[in-house]
């Protein structure tokens, strides 16, 4: 029996070197300082952060390394960066500033980074990331370049593809439940994590306790990721930087061993 | 002077245990040569990734060596993650032999406990040696954030320092008079690796 359990993730949105939160990839509502709510999160002992630029790849620009180096300065816990990442030079130099994991979404499917960046660096410093859209009919769809553009993939081959690439993670994120606040994909999670070997983190949907805890018990993910329900707050949707305390995320986790592994 | 030197030689992050010193206000360097190993007053070996392109990049720039006369003058050396497996005999992830500070083995998990590989997030820690200045005021069960695919098992249970366990026990924290060494991330692990961190800084 292992004392290992599930983490809980923050995920942060960048645009233009702004906190942003999205709905659905869409409408990003600007909320402030993104090395403040880096501090805060940090000050509450989370588990681990997402940071994701979501401009960086649309725009076809380099990451903003000055700003990722301010945000490790303040993050005592791993932090991966997701954004514009396409060569292993940009890698090794997130790599350097204090990131732990590199998240790679629009480069993953065409090149050799995933595998190249895994050989030098290790698999546990890169981050897949699988953005599904569902489609009509209910079929699911991988997207890259912010869900703009449709890869024609199931989740699951996608998902089996990054893991054979050297991915040491999986970042799933259900897009059309982004911001919805109403649970998350438990069917397309279920079925990613108990088909692959390595750590599955969970994201879209998350509203609530439950709904982590209801994700934790009915699959094998490695982690719950969460934007909005970390970042608003209530009914109007105000900025408010939050993470479960101790004793709730202890409770989060008393889930059966076989749902943990 | 610095206080504490990073040792830098390619592979490793550098930068996150220099943002950890920063926070406690311990004057720290990255250095990367073996006259600057040689001459520093403590000294931490990172490490990530695999274990054999870590001790290829340590023997190419001369560095292997420079660790062991480093080692040999008594000074404080702390190994991080593969850091700390590369201070063992050797690793069964690898070919290459370690630096053999410490005698211990860096072995796989056994595949038959059905585990995840790598072990990745936070798990508590048990201190095996009372009073040992680099355990100060970590409390038992103090929680750190690994990331491992192998894990390290000393010759004797004098030089486990500390012990975690993810479906089979192995050493979380390793040591041998001046030399230590810790599977965990201090540098990522809130209070609990600033804790650690500062006892280094001052053991």
């Amino acid at each position: 029996m292992s004392s290992l359990r599930p983490r809980v993730i923050p995920c942060l949105q960048l645009a233009a070197g702004e906190l942003v939160k999205t709905q659905r990839f869409r409408d990003p509502l600007y909320l402030g300082d993104p090395i403040n709510a880096v501090k805060l999160f940090n000050d509450l002992e989370c588990d681990e952060l997402v940071v994701v630029d979501i401009s960086a790849s649309r725009e076809k620009r380099e990451p903003d390394y000055a700003l990722i180096e301010e945000l490790a300065a303040e993050a005592f816990m791993p932090l991966a960066y997701g954004g514009g990442i396409n060569s292993i030079e940009q890698v090794r130099r997130i790599l350097a500033i204090g990131i732990e994991k590199v998240v790679v979404g629009s480069a993953a499917p065409n090149s050799g980074l995933i595998p190249a960046a895994a050989g030098v660096f290790g698999s546990q410093s890169v981050v897949a990331a699988i953005d599904v859209r569902k489609k009509l009919l209910g079929r699911r769809e991988v997207c890259i370049r912010s869900g703009t553009h449709g890869l024609g993939v199931d989740p699951l081959s996608y998902a089996l593809r990054m893991q054979e690439l050297g991915a040491g993670e999986l970042f799933v994120q259900a897009i059309d439940l982004e911001g919805a606040r109403s649970g998350y994909d438990l069917a397309l999670m279920r079925e990613i994590s108990a088909a692959v070997e390595i750590p599955v983190v969970a994201c879209g949907g998350a509203g609530t306790l439950e709904h982590i805890r209801a994700l934790l018990q009915s699959s094998a993910v490695a982690a719950a990721a969460a934007g909005t329900m970390f970042v608003l707050h209530g009914r109007h949707a105000a900025p408010l930087i939050s993470y479960p305390r101790p004793d709730e995320i202890a409770a989060l986790r008393d889930v059966p061993a076989e749902a943990v592994r | 002077m610095a206080e504490i030197s990073i040792l830098d030689y390619g592979i490793g992050n550098t930068g996150s245990i220099l943002n950890m010193l920063r926070k406690l206000r311990v004057p720290a360097e990255v250095v990367a040569t073996p006259e600057a190993v040689c001459a520093a007053t403590r000294l931490v070996l990172p490490g990530i990734g695999a274990f054999d392109p870590c001790m290829a990049a340590l023997q190419n720039r001369g560095l292997r060596e420079a660790l062991l006369q480093y080692a040999a003058t008594g000074r404080p050396l702390l190994g991080i993650c593969v850091g700390m497996q590369m201070l063992t005999l050797g690793s069964e992830e690898g070919n290459l032999p370690g630096l053999g500070l410490i005698r211990a083995h860096t072995r796989r998990f056994a595949a038959s406990v059905g585990l995840r590989i790598p072990h990745m997030g936070w798990d508590a820690v048990s201190w095996l040696i009372p009073g040992h200045p680099l355990a100060r005021e970590l409390l038992q069960g103090s929680r750190f954030y690994f990331v491992h695919s192998f894990r390290v098992i000393c010759e004797s249970a004098s030089n486990t320092l500390a012990v975690c366990t993810y479906g089979e026990g192995f050493a979380a924290a390793i040591v041998n008079d001046n030399v230590a060494g810790v599977q965990f991330h201090p540098e990522k692990s809130h209070r609990f690796g600033l804790q650690l961190l500062s006892n280094f800084a001052t053991a």
